[in-house]
């Protein structure tokens, strides 16, 4: 059986709603994460010149 | 007058009670360290830290030859006019009374003579685990006498929710008074505008804490410089070094034995997750920093640990916590302050947005920033000129590691999907209505197989009998990643990633479940090791049977 089938208490319908909503926020923000993941990989020759030369004063 | 014969050095031991005064009596000692100059802020960060683990006594060898400075002389200083000397001074830093020093380390020469190698080498252990801070290398540069300096940690305390993890050390070996001791840190020193700048140093630091792992060259800053500085010279001249860029550090990584990982810091989470997982991975990755307001260039600063707080977790991630949101502070090798030094992670709302030098507005808040204040400087408040912006992470990987720390977040993140799905709605709500708030969180790690599997029976994530049946079962690469999972309602599950492999031919060595005391805790790894099409770590009948049934 479908672990996410496996009922305990039924749930009330605001419940049901506030769970879908739950869900849909979880899902909207693994989405960005992954997308920011993939973007840090994305480099330029730009990144590659930064020039790291902090001078002690 | 030139003399007739050269005289052999003596070693002259000095053992002394602690304080500023007496490491700035050395400092004035040296050339360029007179009376008007002021002591190096690096000299006095070391002094006050040292003061924190209650030092007591030192120990110093007055000409030692220090294999670090003695590239450095010999590529730079050696063709000065002014004729520095090829020795330093080293210091050793100990909790022991004063008074009593000389005595106990004779003490453990005797015993040696007595009873033989073993019960020396255990005395000297347990003599340094217990008074032993370890130790500094003083150049006779007075514009610069840092050296290499190696000082425990702070103890990791554990108050109020929060800790300190400070996994980017390792252990050093120094012999001194027929005594051999070991103090466990990571190796520090100043950045000296010859023959090094920030970013030498940093790559110094990094590559001390790889030879852990591997047997990669300790380079000195010296052969750093000049390796980077072999194929390209964007600046000029390689030395007096006036820094790199970021492909010459690349360079210098890969010719040291290590595979150079770049990401750039797009955001405060994600970034978080890249510090955060090198951490906990002993990994010591190279941050590459921008002043918030000045126009100095870039600065790098070796990343050694973190501070967590368990209640620094914003309301929109509390649900399902990305364990990276606990980090409250970090500790970085930063050659302008000293070893350890403390980066306060800065809210977005800090006041220093107005001064801020910003291209695009809506781009840098979303930046992670630190607060590193400088040492020494009296403030009330954040100085501007102390926020650093972060800006891309360079981590030097064992060249077998292929996955990118970036391609493991983003499995880590699908992962979390999986195991979403597979908790109950019902029992989700339940638990969120109980005002637990908190369903379970994640933290993604590298470990060499070795550690990974000696760290879950050391810390009782599983039992002896469960970790042979897996060791004798389940094949693992040199490096294993792994995605953990943690929760109140389930126990520790972690999916095993193989480090070998990459996108898009991943290949998953398993679902580990240490312990399987919940009910709920095999539902979830099922799902997940059917989610990737691996099996169960250990693998039991039921799972065999289960996966069975997925299959059809």
């Amino acid at each position: 059986m479908d672990s996410r089938e496996d009922s305990g208490m039924p749930m009330r319908d605001d419940q049901e709603k506030d769970y879908a909503k739950l869900r849909q926020k979880w899902e909207e923000r693994f989405e960005e994460m992954k997308r920011v993941a993939e973007k840090s990989q994305i480099l330029s020759a730009e990144d590659f010149s930064l020039r790291v030369n902090h001078r002690i004063e | 007058m030139i003399p007739a014969t050269t005289i052999y050095p003596e070693q002259g031991y000095r053992f002394a009670a602690f304080s500023r005064g007496f490491l700035e009596d050395l400092f004035r000692c040296l050339p360029g360290g007179a009376a008007d100059v002021e002591l190096p802020d690096q000299l006095a960060y070391i002094g006050d830290y040292l003061d924190k683990l209650d030092c007591r006594s030192v120990l110093a060898e007055g000409h030692y030859i220090d294999r670090d400075y003695i590239e450095d002389f010999s590529a730079f200083y050696s063709r000065n006019l002014y004729p520095y000397p090829n020795y330093c001074q080293r210091i050793h830093f100990f909790t022991e009374e004063s008074g009593r020093l000389q005595e106990c380390l004779t003490r453990i020469t005797e015993i040696g003579a007595l009873n033989g190698r073993e019960r020396y080498r255990s005395e000297s252990l347990e003599y340094s685990n217990s008074e032993y801070l370890g130790f500094m290398v003083l150049k006779p540069l007075g514009g610069c006498p840092v050296g290499r300096t190696v000082i425990r940690p702070l103890p990791e305390d554990d108050r109020a929710g929060s800790s300190r993890v400070i996994a980017g050390v390792r252990s050093y070996k120094t012999h001194v008074a027929g005594v051999e001791l070991t103090v466990k840190g990571l190796a520090f020193q100043q950045q000296d505008r010859g023959v090094s700048a920030c970013a030498t140093t940093a790559i110094w630091s990094a590559l001390h804490k790889l030879t852990q792992f591997e047997r990669v060259a300790v380079a000195t800053p010296a052969q750093i410089t000049s390796v980077a500085g072999q194929q390209k010279l964007p600046f000029g001249r390689a030395m007096p070094s006036d820094g790199l860029n970021m492909d010459q550090m690349c360079v210098a990584i890969q010719k040291f034995g290590a595979a150079p990982n770049l990401l750039k810091a797009e955001d405060r989470q994600t970034a978080l997750s890249y510090l955060h997982t090198t951490a906990v991975s002993g990994i010591t990755p190279i941050l590459v920093l921008q002043n918030s307001v000045k126009e100095r260039g870039y600065h790098a600063a070796t990343l050694v640990g973190f501070k967590q707080d368990k209640r620094r977790v914003s309301a929109s991630s509390s649900e399902i916590r990305d364990r990276s949101s606990e980090i409250s502070s970090i500790y970085l090798h930063d050659d302008r302050i000293g070893p350890y030094a403390v980066g306060l992670l800065t809210d977005e709302e800090v006041e220093t947005e107005k001064k801020v030098r910003r291209i695009d507005e809506t781009k840098e808040t979303a930046k992670l920033k630190f607060d590193i204040p400088s040492y020494g400087r009296v403030r009330e408040k954040t100085d501007p000129e102390d926020v650093w912006i972060l800006r891309q992470i360079l981590i030097p990987l064992h060249p077998k590691v292929r996955l990118s720390v970036a391609t493991l977040r983003k499995f880590a993140i699908d992962a979390v999907g999986d195991v979403m799905s597979a908790i109950p709605k019902e029992l989700a709500m339940q638990t969120l209505e109980e005002d637990r708030a908190q369903l379970f969180s994640f933290y993604t790690a590298i470990l060499k197989s070795v550690d990974f599997l000696e760290k879950s029976l050391l810390h009782g994530f599983t039992t002896p009998a469960v970790l042979q049946q897996v060791a004798a079962s389940v094949v693992f690469p040199r490096y294993v990643a792994t995605v953990v999972f943690e929760s109140d309602l389930f126990d520790r599950i972690e999916l095993l990633i193989d480090s070998t492999s990459s996108e898009p031919n991943v290949h998953f060595v398993g679902v580990y479940v240490p312990k399987t005391e919940k009910p709920l805790t095999i539902e979830i790894a099922r799902q997940l090791a059917y989610s990737h099409q691996c099996s169960l770590i250990p693998t039991d009948g039921a799972d065999e049977s289960d996966e069975g049934s997925n299959e059809s």
